[in-house]
């Protein structure tokens, strides 16, 4: 499954680009909200999305706001990474139209759990809800 | 470092410790001059990231000072700013003997079969 990476910083690229490649994902990877909305907006682009929150130029808090707005044709599954740890923070983020939110720093398997999550969700919306329900919890 | 070490080996570890101190001199260097220009805005956006990268690799001396720098510089606090930012460069060489030491060590490790 193909999953975009929108995050500037060089170490969270590289940690989250081999963490993902070696749990099967195809990684898109951007450091600009623009370029993640451009890749979200095509028509085969991922429906599953990690966004940093800060990023030169758009937010990725903005991404999720145009993304909920219509601005792609399927549903994207959007997960905040994000050293911003307050309450007030998450409530921000998921009003955007994140659908989950993780803080900085992050543990890789807590990660992997929740893009499986995503994955599940993603799979209900073009499945029965029986056969959704027949799948293992996790790979 | 150590979960990251057990998920993708000691190879990947090594890399990613001269990712981050190849990431710790540019921060460095780009707030040097924008502490001797003023730049609180600069400052705050470098020193976040900074501060991110730190925090998930557990160099936790680095990550707090980072922490500290930021509040005070969008509190608009250039003095204490700068002062931080001098101690940062210190403890950052620190850090880089101790990195330095422990990817050393990884490095003498038998390969992941």
């Amino acid at each position: 499954m193909r999953v975009l990476v929108a995050e500037d910083n060089p170490i969270f690229q590289v940690i989250l680009e081999t963490l993902l490649r070696d749990w099967g994902y195809d990684v898109v990877l951007v450091s600009q909200g623009e370029d993640a909305l451009e890749v979200l907006q095509a028509a085969d682009g991922p429906q599953l999305a990690i966004l940093d929150w800060f990023m030169p130029g758009m937010t990725g808090m903005e991404v999720c706001r145009r993304v909920r707005a219509g601005v792609t044709s399927r549903y994207v599954y959007m997960l905040l990474l994000t050293g911003r740890s307050q309450s007030g923070d998450v409530v921000s983020g998921m009003e955007a139209g994140a659908d989950d939110y993780l803080t900085k720093p992050f543990n890789a398997q807590e990660l992997r759990v929740r893009l499986y999550a995503g994955r599940r969700v993603l799979t209900s919306l073009g499945r029965p809800q029986q056969e959704v329900c027949a799948q293992p919890a996790c790979p | 470092m150590d979960q990251l070490k057990q998920d993708l080996g000691a190879k990947f570890v090594v890399d990613l410790v001269h990712t981050f101190l190849d990431h710790l001199a540019a921060t460095l260097t780009v707030v040097a001059a924008a502490s001797a220009t003023g730049n609180l805005g600069i400052i705050a956006k470098e020193i976040h990231s900074l501060k991110g990268s730190s925090r998930q690799l557990d160099v936790e001396v680095i990550g707090t000072i980072c922490e500290q720098i930021e509040i005070l510089a969008k509190e608009n606090k250039l003095r204490e700013v700068q002062l931080l930012i001098k101690r940062l460069e210190e403890e950052s060489k620190a850090v880089r003997r101790v990195l330095s030491a422990y990817i050393e060590g990884l490095s003498d490790e038998p390969p992941v079969q």
